[in-house]
């Protein structure tokens, strides 16, 4: 495989794995319900139990959306590698055909 | 130190006395107040504890953390091309440019600064949404400096009313207490209470307000005929 491809597979990989990680931290952005006033007596304490419902939604929705991607970049880089793997035998063979002079 | 911590040792006591009243000799049956404690369901010193010990410092430091994390994905590196000139390199080079793309308007090949970037086009990007979420936070802290502003207020106005002179009048046997006090005591109650219902109502439309904002983005692939392909002529340019 080729530098070039070498690099950019570890450039897709690299950037695949900060993806997942930064999933993996998303939950510890959460300040809790209190944050949102989910602990407040009465109605009050329901308007700030809805606000942090919507809060979990939508940091568990990027905590998807970078677990999906990271998967995303990493699988790219395995077809790039396997392409360029390909390549490699199939220019390989090519060379041990070719008479000796 | 915002208004509502300066202002609400000076009231604590005093909302003792209007809670305490309203506990053991409710208010007058026709009195305004009854609208408001049945809407909230809480007494109005526990409405001023809520706020004054809730005030969104947590909610701007998680903001904080997801701008930086939208920053990371703005300068994440995807090869935007791998120099081969085939149907495989455009394969990859269309693959690329999507996965960026959806991760951060920033980090699509040909993208400019990024600084005139509509919010909308901005949300439609993984680090938009994060920025998004980020918004939510601070609206949401936001809100509690709004509200906690509107308590102090309200407290304000009955410290100095002629209903904190009558509660503070010198103690009376329970048994006998004041129509007066109760009066009084419902009037600083209802006071209270307007303002504790005023911030209910506003972080209603806040959630209103933000619906969809936080959705899940969904990627869309781009549209190829194929992927990789081995049979067909790769030119290694270098």
């Amino acid at each position: 495989m080729s530098a070039n491809l070498t690099a950019a597979v570890a450039a897709l990989r690299d950037a695949g794995a900060e993806l997942t990680e930064a999933s993996a931290r998303m939950a510890g952005h959460d300040p809790g319900p209190a944050g949102f006033g989910g602990d407040g007596p009465g109605a009050l304490g329901e308007v700030g139990r809805d606000l942090y419902r919507y809060w979990q939604l939508g940091l568990d929705a990027r905590a998807r959306e970078a677990s999906a991607h990271g998967a995303r970049l990493d699988d790219l880089a395995g077809t790039l590698s396997a392409a360029g793997s390909g390549y490699a035998s199939a220019e390989d063979s090519a060379r041990q055909r070719q008479p000796e002079e | 130190m915002d208004a509502l911590d300066r202002v609400e040792p000076v009231a604590r006591d005093l909302l003792a006395r209007v809670d305490a009243t309203l506990v053991r000799h409710g208010a007058p049956p026709d009195h305004p107040i009854w609208t408001d404690l049945r809407r909230l369901g809480t007494v109005p010193g526990d409405a001023v504890a809520f706020f004054h010990r809730t005030d969104g410092t947590d909610l701007r430091s998680a903001a904080a953390r997801l701008r930086n994390q939208a920053e990371q994905y703005t300068v994440a590196a995807i090869p935007p091309d791998v120099h081969w000139h085939s149907t495989a390199g455009e394969s990859y080079s269309a693959h690329a440019s999507a996965l960026a793309a959806h991760l951060s308007s920033e980090a699509a090949p040909g993208a400019g600064s990024g600084t005139g970037a509509g919010a909308g086009a901005d949300e439609s990007t993984m680090a938009g949404r994060l920025r998004a979420t980020a918004d939510y936070a601070e609206a949401v802290a936001d809100w509690f400096c709004r509200s906690r502003d509107g308590m102090a207020m309200a407290l304000a106005d009955v410290l100095a009313s002629a209903e904190a002179l009558t509660m503070r009048s010198p103690a009376h046997p329970e048994s006998t207490v004041a129509a007066g006090v109760v009066t009084a005591a419902a009037d600083i109650g209802a006071h209270v209470l307007s303002a504790a219902a005023m911030a209910r109502a506003a972080g209603h439309d806040l959630l209103y307000d933000s619906q969809g904002r936080l959705d899940l983005l969904v990627y869309r692939a781009p549209a190829l005929s194929q992927r990789y392909r081995f049979d067909t002529t790769i030119d290694l340019s270098r």
